[in-house]
């Protein structure tokens, strides 16, 4: 495995001052899952700041009108936690199917947002852009499995993280600490930035120098249903080659407000507006649910070798309106 | 504040003197941060019970439990489990869920080659200590991190479910 060089903060702000000093050098070291995956393949920095000894940061707790989850609240914390299950049950199902038990009693929420791409490439240490290299190899080369239908300006790779567009559908920000102090920004702004910018390095929005101190996530409007549907290889251990989440508003029958997130099929959490606007203002019949289906990858591009997952896509946007529109037709919650 | 030397403040470590209670008994050890826990516990303390297998957490042979949660000793630094409880093969059968697991593999053929079985029996006895009375489903969901390519799983899952079957009569009686 990579060497490195190994420091403990004890508080969010020794950490930042830690990072500060190293100047891009150091990484923030959470479970350590995907750091050590990459790192036996030799792709890693020079120097690891652990911050498992920050004790609040692995809090979960409802307070007022936001559900707050500390960064370093593992994924089998998420899975049982009863207020997550409570507020969020999509959540719950989607942290409960990432990966395998011993995976998720060690990997936290922060690190599985912040986690790199499921690249055979890079995690065969290839120097591509994301590794002090350049260019990407897959984007013409073997693209069938964790990669973007949707295109991508440097990087072809999907956004590997479950719970980033459960997490978006519900329109959650991060609390990020930095130099300056705290900042919130919403998740989807901060997870598109690797997408969206010019093409020359890698995501603009989370500096080097900044912690992520802890996911707060909107209660819930009443009459609001939620689906999140996987869509895998195996059952289990595995990467989402598509998922959906959904977070609908219902009154009297009819959709008031919607979103719809894609994961899996897009470089960042992939909000499939026209499927949104096709729910909104009616109620969910059959009809409505299919077109939208076929309208959330309308805008699809896909590589050569993964044209499957729009068909994928499409059907599991389907089932999940299905099940909202079930759980509405018979009043379940 | 102005510029600090890197140097001076963030110096950071290569080796770290850690204390771990593995199996009940008090372990201190100096070792190098890079070292993960299978490496220290096979390589450094000789515990060879505890399997390498694809040492990139997708095979579940070198199961461990961290307190009373199964996890990959492959894919924890050694310094993260310091201050830590471990339970490794070598010291779950003092307990008499793990033993009754043993002793269920053994007899129904749900150890073959047997590479697989310490990280299974681990897994098996967190999901036991958490549930003692499990379904098939509760046994093949907590099994789920760990791969057999012998045994076609059936045989495993029976030997569990019967461990919990067989505990159960045994404190009814
Ligand atoms: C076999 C396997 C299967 C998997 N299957 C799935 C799956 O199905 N679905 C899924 O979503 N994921 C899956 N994963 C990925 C896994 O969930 C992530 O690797 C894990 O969540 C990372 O969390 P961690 O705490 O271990 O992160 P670490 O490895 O500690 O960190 C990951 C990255 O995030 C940064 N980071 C972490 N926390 C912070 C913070 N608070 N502030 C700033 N930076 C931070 C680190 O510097 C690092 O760059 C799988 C992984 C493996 C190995
Ligand atoms: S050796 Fe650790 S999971 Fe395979
Ligand atoms: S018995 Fe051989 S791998 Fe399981």
């Amino acid at each position: 495995m990579k060497g490195f060089t190994y420091l403990e903060a004890a508080s969010a702000k020794e950490a930042v001052d830690i990072l500060e000093e190293l100047k891009g050098q150091a990484k923030i070291l959470a479970g350590g899952i995907d750091l050590l995956y990459l790192m036996k393949k030799g792709v890693g920095p020079k120097y690891l700041v652990d911050i498992k000894g920050i004790k609040e940061m692995s809090s979960i707790m409802v307070d007022g009108d936001v559900l707050r989850i500390g960064a370093l609240a593992t994924l089998s914390d998420i899975a049982s936690s009863s207020d997550v299950r409570r507020e969020l049950s999509m959540l719950s199902d989607a942290a409960s199917r990432v990966a395998s038990p011993q995976i998720r009693n060690v990997a936290t929420v922060g690190g599985n947002l912040l986690q790199n791409v499921w690249c055979w490439y890079l995690r065969n240490g290839y120097p591509c852009w994301r590794n002090e290299g350049r260019g990407c190899p897959a984007a013409s080369g073997e693209n069938s499995t964790y990669f973007s239908i949707f295109g991508g300006r440097f990087c072809v790779a999907a956004q590997p993280s479950d719970l980033a567009p459960v997490l978006v559908a519900c329109d959650a920000s991060a609390m990020i600490v930095g130099p300056k102090g705290t900042r919130a920004q919403h998740l989807q702004s901060l997870l598109s930035g690797s997408a969206a910018e010019d093409g020359k390095g890698p995501p603009p929005t989370f500096a080097s120098n900044e912690l992520l101190y802890e996911i707060e996530v909107p209660r819930l409007k009443k009459g609001t249903r939620t689906a999140f549907c996987k869509a895998s290889v195996r059952e289990s251990w595995d990467f989402a080659l598509a998922s959906v989440s959904v977070a609908a508003c219902f009154e009297g029958g009819v959709v008031t407000d919607a979103r719809i997130v894609l994961g899996g099929v897009s470089t960042y959490p992939y909000r499939a507006v026209e499927a949104e606007e096709a729910i909104i203002g009616k109620q969910l019949g059959k009809e409505t649910i299919k077109s939208a289906s076929r309208l959330g990858v309308v805008k699809a591009k896909p590589l050569q070798m993964n044209s499957y997952k729009v068909m994928l896509t499409e059907g599991l946007i389907y089932k999940a309106l299905t099940s909202i529109a079930d759980d509405q037709a018979t009043g379940r919650s | 504040m102005g510029a600090r030397n890197a140097d001076s403040s963030a110096k950071g470590s290569r080796s770290k003197l850690i204390t771990l209670k593995i199996n009940g008994q008090k372990t201190t050890v100096t070792v190098p941060v890079r070292r993960t826990l299978v490496d220290l516990l096979r390589d450094n303390l000789r515990m060879t019970g505890t399997k390498r297998g694809c040492d990139e957490g997708t095979c579940g042979s070198c199961t461990v439990l961290l307190g009373s949660r199964p996890v990959y000793s492959c894919m924890l630094l050694a310094v993260n489990a310091d201050g830590q409880d471990i339970t490794t093969i070598e010291g779950v059968f003092q307990n008499q869920e793990a033993l009754a697991l043993g002793r269920a593999f053994a007899s129904t053929y749900a150890s073959q080659c047997g590479y697989c079985t310490p990280g299974f029996i681990m897994s098996a006895y967190a999901l036991l200590r958490q549930n003692p009375d499990p379904s098939e489903r509760d046994v093949r969901f907590a099994l789920s991190g760990n791969l057999c390519r012998c045994t076609g799983y059936s045989k495993i899952v029976g030997a569990v479910l019967a461990t919990a079957q067989g505990l159960k009569e045994g404190q009814s009686r």
